[in-house]
């Protein structure tokens, strides 16, 4: 392809306001993730914890009943936009390949992380829907599969920062689909994203999926890299040489 | 044009690795206080259970990633030179001491796992497995990247390859320098 | 490049003899262990990762980080 046609965004403002879309729906979907998860869902901090009692869940569920319910419909907000987010960054890293493999890639692994960031909300909304009905056990099971779906999805989440960098780091110096910083980011959120796979060995301490190290580092850095990663779409979106 | 050791200083690698390290040592910082914190609290479980690791397996593994970083350092080097010779050896080498660590690695967390000691044993063996787990998986990736090093090392000498070089080879000792905090905190104190 | 090899070879040989051996003064063993660690990252840094020839930020940040980490622990460590 030519370079007028493929690398030049000048010529089509559809591409630049479409990549700039994708990266102000990754805003979006922060800003949604700290009203719902933060503020009001009580994911982060966590409010259950990983060796509660069943009837102590229960309890702090009853306590929470409407924050919790309101606060997933902002989750599911926030993490369908995981996808136009992800579908931007395929877009542009797709502008400087001839045979896309990793947009593909990329789109495979966002579209994935987004259906599972989609049935975290589902199970925190379960969780909240009849809390008494269920067996207390089960509404354990709804935390647990929350928190596990998020946290314990490494080689996806992770990989799919690799997917990003990798062809950053295989392209002709020059001709990359974004600044070579990106790539070195992208490594280290897929780093911070490791631990989060150790939540299967404990209920506590600071690897449990309430725990410092396997859920604070990696949930920050995930927020964190979309953050970075939507700022770097809208730059290029709005630079007249890319 | 050949970048030659000059007086004027440069970035080794290029900056994005340097960040890179920046960030992985910030998150082993933190691990390494977990560790220190744990031994402050639990200090009779930490002596204890550190007493049941084996040192000479501690010592042999920071002996091979010393060793590995020291043919790393002499195949970049040699790569600058440009003098013809063929320096894969030295990355062949050192992914020959990367891949003996990991081998060793995984002998150590077996015989610890027929004694019964889990991570779920107690806080010492948690620490200890989980950041083990996670420094062999930087072995584990130093060594793919050497195998990429190896490859470039034979290629024609550019400003590019060389930083690439250097940026993959800073990586490496990263992996051996954060092993040597792990091996101070897990088997010697 | 050689000597400092020899030097991290020896000065790893000699935490592990400190530590071998039966220490009653824990204190300055510890301090003396993470000394050793501290010596051998160091040599790491400076020569194996160049930071000889980079600029002088990037070489001291290293060396404050450095002696933060090792004085943090060496604090915590009883």
């Amino acid at each position: 392809m030519s370079e007028t046609t493929s690398n030049i965004l000048a010529q089509d403002s559809l591409s630049r306001k479409s990549l700039a879309f994708c990266g102000y729906t990754g805003y979006a979907a922060i800003i949604l993730f700290i009203i719902g998860g933060v503020w009001l869902g009580g994911m982060l901090p966590p409010i259950p914890n990983a060796n509660d009692a069943p009837a102590e869940l229960v309890a702090k569920v009853n306590d929470n009943l409407l924050n919790f319910r309101i606060g997933s419909i902002f989750m599911i907000a926030s993490f369908a936009l995981f996808g136009t987010f992800g579908a931007g960054m395929a877009a542009q890293t797709r502008r400087f390949e001839t045979s896309p493999v990793f947009s593909y890639t990329q789109l495979v692994f966002a579209a994935a992380g987004t259906t599972i960031a989609l049935l975290v909300a589902f199970a925190w909304s379960l969780m909240v829907f009849r809390p008494d009905t269920y067996e207390p056990s089960i509404l354990l099971m709804w935390a647990d599969f929350a928190y596990f779906l998020a946290l314990f999805s490494v080689p996806l989440f992770g990989g799919w920062c690799v997917l990003i960098a990798l062809p950053i780091f295989f392209s002709e110096p020059g001709r990359e689909p974004f600044p070579r910083w990106v790539a070195y980011v992208n490594l280290w959120a897929a780093l911070l994203f490791a631990p989060g796979q150790m939540v299967i060995f404990f209920k506590d301490g600071p690897f449990s999926w309430h725990g410092i190290v396997a859920m604070y580092l990696p949930f920050i850095a995930f927020f964190v890299w979309i953050a970075i990663m939507s700022w770097v779409m809208i730059k290029i979106a709005h630079d007249e040489n890319s | 044009m050949r970048e030659k050791s000059q007086t004027q200083s440069r970035i080794p690698g290029e900056p994005g690795i340097w960040a890179f390290v920046t960030g992985d040592l910030l998150v082993f910082s933190l691990f390494f206080i977990l560790i220190a914190i744990g031994n402050q609290e639990q200090g009779g479980v930490f002596s204890s259970a550190r007493s049941t690791l084996d040192l000479r397996f501690g010592l042999a593994n920071t002996l091979l990633l010393l060793t590995g970083s020291f043919f790393v350092a002499i195949g970049v080097e040699r790569f600058r030179l440009d003098d013809g010779r063929d320096n894969r050896i030295w990355f062949r080498l050192a992914i020959l001491s990367g891949v003996i660590f990991l081998i060793n690695k995984v002998f150590e967390w077996n015989a610890k796992v027929s004694d019964g000691l889990t991570p779920m044993t107690n806080d010492f063996f948690m620490y200890y497995f989980v950041f083990t787990a996670i420094h062999a998986i930087h072995v584990f990736v130093g060594v793919v990247i050497l195998s990429f090093l190896h490859k470039k090392s034979q290629a024609p000498f550019t400003p590019e390859t060389q930083r690439g070089l250097e940026s993959g080879a800073i990586f490496w000792h990263l992996v051996d320098l954060l092993w040597i905090m792990l091996f101070a905190l897990f088997y010697l104190v | 490049m050689t000597w400092a090899w020899f030097v991290l070879v020896a000065v790893t040989m000699l935490a592990w003899w400190l530590a071998e051996g039966e220490q009653k003064m824990a204190d300055a063993t510890t301090t003396a262990i993470f000394l050793t660690a501290g010596v051998k990252i160091w040599v790491i840094g400076y020569q194996f990762m160049e930071l000889k020839l980079a600029p002088a930020f990037l070489r001291y940040g290293f060396l404050l980080w450095l002696i933060a980490i090792s004085c943090i622990l060496v604090f915590l460590i009883p």
